[in-house]
């Protein structure tokens, strides 16, 4: 009996051990100093106490900045509303169990998906400033491409999940595509589409906040100014005004669920 | 010819490589039969019933509806078909937050376009059709309930009322009494009979009490292992008969 | 007359209200859509800079082809970016335990300002942007992969320490009542109580977020921390499109890879 407990403790020590050997290993290959590692923190500390205080917070509420705020919240919802279009109709195609047609459609769909879903809205950006040049017009399109890929991959998993009876039902009595989806998967996919909106909305509203960094509009834009500049005072107010933003916008994103949920029910 | 429905020689086998589930069936319907499948429980019964409007292909085989063979449609002229059978379900299959009469209408979907079936923009006639259906079946006084607060007997009865909308030249049923008391089984069956002889549709059923089949049924199918063993008028259906369809089955 | 009763006057009517609303939800949706991108796009934009269409499908057509030169110097980048994504989000697990224990309310030692507290620094690290993350730490701790590291880990907090606090507050009482009947301490009713109940859950948490945190990982570079995202940087700076789309790619394929492995790590869970 002793033996038996004895060997599983040695074994999840070698376990454990060679855990930690591997991960000291990353350290080296990443070439990473362990004093800077262990250091880190209290450098932090230090950084946000000296540099980024006190905020100058007058900067925030200048006009030009306003205007900025105003730019991300519209590059925000723009990119939101057009990207849930399209990934609305793509999530119909990227799901295996009601897309049209499962040889050409759905591969094709599914990848556009994943793709959109794998570039990072920075790196749309980047892309985007390239072929139309610095502005809103950048800033919409990767928030576009960036909605679509997250809205694309949640909306068409819920879809794969809809109860097919009711699907069968409606194309029992002639019902055409577009008919069966409005009539037999609407009504179970419509309570999920509206929490996965609302939560897609946080997600486009926290990156318009500072795509602007890589040369769309808003408010990020402002951000590089002012770390480019080294103005770590109004860098650091920048970098407070979006946190509250984003929490304004969190908060009010989550009274619209509480809304919702009581309507539904 | 008075023959709403034939079927000859079909098979059926679900998925490539998987078991064949329907042999060889061949059987016809007449304008005023109605028609019962009997058989114990994997004998095919459903299955056969979704290759009558093609909501499961058949490998092989023929269905003639109205001598119209319809096994090779697709699209527009399937659904033109469709509309014309009705069929209910034994899961009722409704849409929950709706209400009797929105549910009710949907039978009517296949006869609109697109336009006005997503903007629910019904006919008058149609609601009012809607609305004597919803009476028909005894619901008159739920007609703007959510179907989720109705019970299982009511909420078969929408299923009937919805299928009765497409004004259908022949009936599935499938299964309607499995999902209800035993009680309110006789009644569905008894209603779904007398509105099939008023209105004069035949009704092709799918059912697993043989009692409930030997009271409403004009004629019998007996499916075993996906192969017909008995294709006659009721009182023929013999308890010999039954010995040998049911003798496989383990209760 | 039963009040769920109706004749076709009275749906007729309260059927006409629902299209009504209904068309003019949509109605209103599409004037929003076609007004912003009226003000914002086409007001804002700079249509003489882009140029004409033409010139817009010359400029996508840089980007078609790859730099095949570049494969043998994307290979240590790659790995980095997979290493910085594994030990930031393995660093925000351990920095998120602490947090979680504050912010569930049937733990936490102080009542609500430790609860409160903790769901202040939830909330931070969710607000921040990875890239402002990024910034800070350059800054802290210089160039290289550890800021990467860092930034991923506090920006993960956030999350996962959300979803232990969650499972945390949801666990059974039970065990761990009958641990302190037995005598334990809290270490005790933490590590033999709590943890096997919310273990299932917290590892679905990290496969979830390691799995964002690979595509984060690859823009770290453009801050200057550390992976693929310097060598996209690089090539965009060098105008060698087929160069930037070959970078790409290679963020691509890692995403995949990482795809199929969180893919088999949730199947096998189950």
């Amino acid at each position: 009996m002793n033996t038996i407990y004895k060997n599983n403790g040695a074994i999840k020590f070698i376990k454990i051990s060679l855990f930690f050997f591997l991960i000291y290993l990353c350290f080296l290959y990443l070439n990473i100093d362990f004093e800077r590692f262990f250091s880190a923190l209290g450098r932090f500390g230090d950084l946000i106490v000296n540099r980024y205080y006190p905020v100058d917070i007058s900067y925030v509420l200048e006009a030009g900045y306003f205007k900025s705020i105003l730019n991300s919240v519209q590059m925000g919802y723009l990119g939101l509303i057009i990207g849930v279009i399209i990934s609305s109709i793509l999530a119909y195609f990227a799901a295996s169990n009601i897309t049209p047609s499962k040889k050409i459609a759905y591969p094709i769909a599914k990848f556009l998906i994943i793709f959109a879903r794998s570039i990072h809205e920075t790196i749309w950006t980047i892309l985007f400033v390239t072929i139309v040049g610095f502005g809103m017009l950048a800033g919409v399109m990767a928030l576009t491409m960036y909605c679509i890929g997250f809205f694309g991959k949640l909306f068409s998993e819920e879809l794969e999940n809809v109860n097919m009876k009711l699907v069968e039902t409606m194309r029992s009595n002639g019902s055409n595509e577009i008919q069966v989806f409005a009539y037999g998967v609407w009504p179970q996919v419509k309570t999920a589409f509206t929490g996965i909106l609302i939560y897609t909305w946080d997600v486009c509203f926290r990156a318009s906040t500072i795509i602007g960094f890589f040369g769309a509009g808003g408010m990020g834009w402002y951000l590089k100014r002012n770390v480019l500049q080294l103005e770590y005072a109004r860098t650091s107010a920048i970098i407070v005004s979006i946190i509250v933003l984003v929490i304004f916008s969190e908060s009010l994103s989550a009274y619209m669920r509480n809304k919702i949920q009581k309507e539904t029910q | 010819m008075t023959e709403i429905l034939r079927v000859e020689n079909l098979n059926l086998t679900y998925q490539k490589g998987g078991p064949q589930v329907l042999f060889d069936i061949s059987f016809s319907v007449d304008k005023s039969d109605f028609y019962a499948i009997i058989g114990p429980s994997g004998a095919g019964k459903s299955s056969l019933i979704r290759c009558i409007n093609k909501l499961a292909n058949a490998n092989s085989g023929n269905v003639f509806f109205k001598g119209e063979n319809i096994s090779l449609l697709q699209g527009k002229k399937l659904r033109f078909v469709r509309r014309k059978i009705g069929m209910i379900f034994q899961e009722f299959n409704l849409i929950d937050r709706m209400s009797v009469i929105d549910n009710v209408l949907t039978g009517r979907l296949g006869y609109m376009n697109t336009f006005s079936s997503l903007f629910r923009m019904f006919e008058k006639k149609d609601i009012s059709r809607a609305i004597s259906l919803i009476s028909k079946v005894g619901l008159e006084d739920f007609a703007n309930k959510r179907v989720d607060q109705l019970s299982g007997g009511q909420r078969q009865r929408v299923g009937i009322a919805r299928a009765l909308m497409q004004e259908p030249e022949l009936m599935l049923v499938d299964e309607p009494t499995s999902s209800l008391d035993p009680k309110i089984a006789i009644e569905m069956m008894q209603l779904i009979k007398d509105i099939a002889v008023e209105l004069k549709i035949p009704v092709l059923c799918n059912i697993h009490n043989i009692e409930l089949a030997k009271q409403f049924a004009s004629r019998i199918l007996g499916l075993q292992d996906g192969k017909k063993k008995f294709d006659d008028i009721t009182e023929k259906l013999t308890e010999e008969v039954l010995q040998d369809l049911y003798k496989f089955e383990v209760l | 007359m039963n009040s769920f009763a109706l004749d076709v006057e009275t749906y007729s009517k309260q059927n006409l209200k629902k299209i009504v609303k209904k068309f003019l939800f949509y109605i209103s949706l599409v004037a929003i859509i076609f007004f912003s991108v009226y003000f914002i796009i086409i007001l804002d934009t700079d249509w003489h800079r882009i140029g004409s269409g033409e010139s817009i499908l010359k400029q996508l057509s840089y980007f078609i082809g790859l730099d095949l030169s570049l494969v043998k110097y994307l290979i240590v980048p790659t790995f980095e970016t997979f290493l910085m994504a594994c030990l930031g989000t393995m660093l925000g697990l351990f920095l998120s335990l602490p947090v979680a224990w504050l912010g569930a309310r049937n733990v936490t030692p102080l009542g609500i300002f430790s609860f409160g507290f903790a769901r202040f620094l939830m909330t931070i690290s969710r607000s921040v942007h990875e890239i402002i993350w990024a910034l800070i730490f350059v800054g802290a701790v210089g160039l290289g992969a550890l800021p990467g590291i860092l930034a991923l880990a506090f920006r993960s907090i956030g999350f996962i320490s959300k979803i232990i606090a969650e499972t945390i507050e949801g666990a059974d009482k039970k065990p761990i009542e009958a641990i302190r009947a037995a005598g334990g301490s809290g270490f005790d009713v933490m590590y033999y109580g709590i943890i096997p109940q919310i273990l299932p859950t917290v590892i679905g948490t990290i496969i979830f977020e390691w799995d964002i945190n690979i595509r984060r990982s690859a823009i770290m570079g453009l801050v200057g921390a550390g992976g693929l995202g310097l060598a996209f940087f690089r090539q965009m700076h060098m105008s060698n499109y087929p160069g930037v789309t070959t970078v790409i790619m290679f963020i691509f394929i890692l995403i995949i890879i990482g795809e199929i492995f969180s893919h088999f790590l949730r199947k096998k869970i189950h």
